[in-house]
């Protein structure tokens, strides 16, 4: 008798427990599916801006457009990073290694890290932050104000039309943009190096482009093709799918920056690590 | 002509329409009448194959277009006009470029032609003056009639205007009635013209379809909608400035 009274009140009070359970479960679930299904449609969507590249010739102009907002306009916040993150690792790199007593090691050691990493990333970051959001916000207030829709129904593939040409762009102007990087984060070494770490300017150069190997003008040249396809995919995606008026354009705008340069910073890590580990 | 048969659309748990079917009849206008979030628009968007139905099937001239692919939608869209809600008009090309920029994607046209045709719709749109101004600078009205130019540019046979008078004065809601009835009687175009305004249906619409729930619950000339006894019909007409 005792029994049967007290089973149903121990359900009774885990009954609250179990309908939060099963509610989170249901939530958990739905934002599982919204996940596979938000996954499945990015591929779609990547893959049908590689496949609208066959279409560059017609959007030619376009894509000319898009290389000078994108590759030639970026220069000034480039130049201003990459010599900023030059002088600072000669310096920070400088003190350390004299208090080592290997002060000869400093243009060794600032040319393998511009090099093989910071020059790449610095691009990569501050072209997310530049180059994405001007993706982003410029698709989304299209999205929201229904001119992607006109797009289609006029019978113009918006993919074709505004994915692919600043997919191009970005491939052909992040590799330059690197390279200005990594040369400008060297010089900006080099002041440092020459004024305040006393090392000759000769010797610094000598330093840096002597032992030098393909190795690693492999790791900083592979990665800018990787960075123009995450940032232009990820923020143009989000672009598209902007919804909610100027609120969803911000927001649509953010998540591609923070999105892409998350998959920016994984995407180094791994080509670096690829390519140290096996060549 | 274009025919809905038992289109059902869903998005997650909401359902959109539920089993809806019709026919728009050409050269005639068809007013679709309903409250905010009725499935009004969605209608014009599955007619123009931007959104595909869950089940049914949308026939438009005798073609099913309700799984059909992106590339082979444009000759369907081609007899299809759209002018939206907020116009979608292109805001960095001028009021001129924004009616040739079609032609150029889409058509193989020679220049002379192209400023033909843009010539002929600037003269419709009565923006003689205005062809080198960005859409910002023009009026809600001129916007208006610069959209409704630029879906006759491909020269199609039915027009589909997403609440045309939205957010006009009263003036420029007569002109743009007084162009879509216009369009009809000239030039012999049919329109589907989507709106939550009894007004505009009384002044030109044909025939009326009114959506209530995702379901149609009136489909008929709008004379009858008076002797309709479904409560959301008799309820609108006694306050039609109360739709939703």
């Amino acid at each position: 008798m005792a029994l049967v009274t007290v089973r149903p009140l121990i359900h009774q009070r885990l009954m609250p427990f179990f309908r939060l359970q099963a509610r989170l479960a249901t939530r958990l679930n739905d934002r599982a599916k919204g996940f596979v299904c938000m996954m499945q449609e990015f591929f779609y969507f990547a893959m049908r801006s590689f496949r609208s590249i066959v279409m560059l010739p017609r959007y030619w102009s376009d894509t000319l457009t898009q290389m000078s907002q994108s590759g030639t306009e970026s220069i000034p916040i480039v130049l201003v990073s990459s010599i900023a993150i030059g002088c600072l690792i000669t310096l920070e790199v400088g003190n350390q290694l004299a208090q080592l007593g290997g002060k000869s090691l400093t243009p060794r050691a600032t040319a393998l890290s511009v090099i093989r990493e910071m020059g790449p990333i610095v691009t990569g970051l501050m072209l997310s932050a530049r180059v994405g959001a001007r993706y982003g916000s410029e698709l989304g207030a299209m999205k929201i104000s229904e001119q992607i829709d006109a797009l289609r129904a006029f019978g113009t593939d918006p993919i074709a039309k505004l994915v692919m040409p600043r997919l191009v762009a970005a491939l052909s102007m992040f590799l330059p943009l690197t390279a200005l990087s990594i040369f400008i984060g060297l010089v900006g070494g080099a002041v440092v190096a020459s004024s305040y770490h006393h090392i000759d300017s000769s010797v610094y150069w000598n330093a840096v482009l002597n032992p030098l190997v393909v190795k690693d003008w492999l790791v900083a040249f592979l990665k800018p093709p990787f960075f123009a396809i995450i940032i232009t995919l990820v923020c143009c995606y989000n672009g598209f799918n902007a919804r909610g008026g100027t609120v969803g354009v911000g927001a649509a705008t953010i998540k591609g920056i923070v999105v892409s340069s998350c998959f920016v910073l994984i995407a180094n890590f791994y080509i670096s690590k690829l390519v140290l580990e096996n060549l | 002509m274009i025919e809905f048969k038992n289109v059902h659309l869903q998005y997650g748990d909401h359902a959109v329409l539920q089993g809806v079917s019709f026919v728009i009849p050409d050269a005639k206008i068809t007013a679709v009448l309903g409250p905010s979030g009725s499935g009004k628009s969605t209608i014009i968007r599955l007619m123009l194959g931007l959104i595909k139905p869950n089940a049914g099937e949308i026939l438009v001239d005798g073609v099913n277009i309700s799984h059909m692919k992106e590339k082979d939608l444009f000759p369907i869209r081609k007899k299809m006009g759209m002018v939206f809600q907020g116009n979608a008009l292109f805001d960095s090309l001028t009021a001129e470029e924004n009616l040739a920029f079609f032609l150029r994607e889409n058509l193989r046209l020679e220049e002379a032609e192209i400023a033909k045709r843009v010539r002929d719709m600037i003269h419709f749109a009565q923006l003689e003056g205005f062809e080198d101004k960005l859409p910002d600078t023009l009026s809600g009205g001129m916007k208006k009639r610069l959209a409704i130019g630029r879906a006759l540019i491909f020269g199609p046979s039915m027009v589909l205007f997403d609440e045309p008078t939205v957010g006009l004065d009263p003036l420029s809601t007569k002109r743009i009635l007084d162009v879509i009835h216009d369009l009809r009687t000239d030039r012999g175009l049919g329109a589907v013209l989507v709106t939550h305004l009894i007004h505009d249906v009384e002044t030109v619409a044909d025939s009326v379809l009114i959506l209530f729930h995702g379901k149609i619950v009136f489909n008929d000339v709008p004379e009858k909608m008076q002797e309709c006894d479904h409560p959301f019909v008799a309820s609108f007409l006694q306050h039609p400035e109360d739709i939703d």
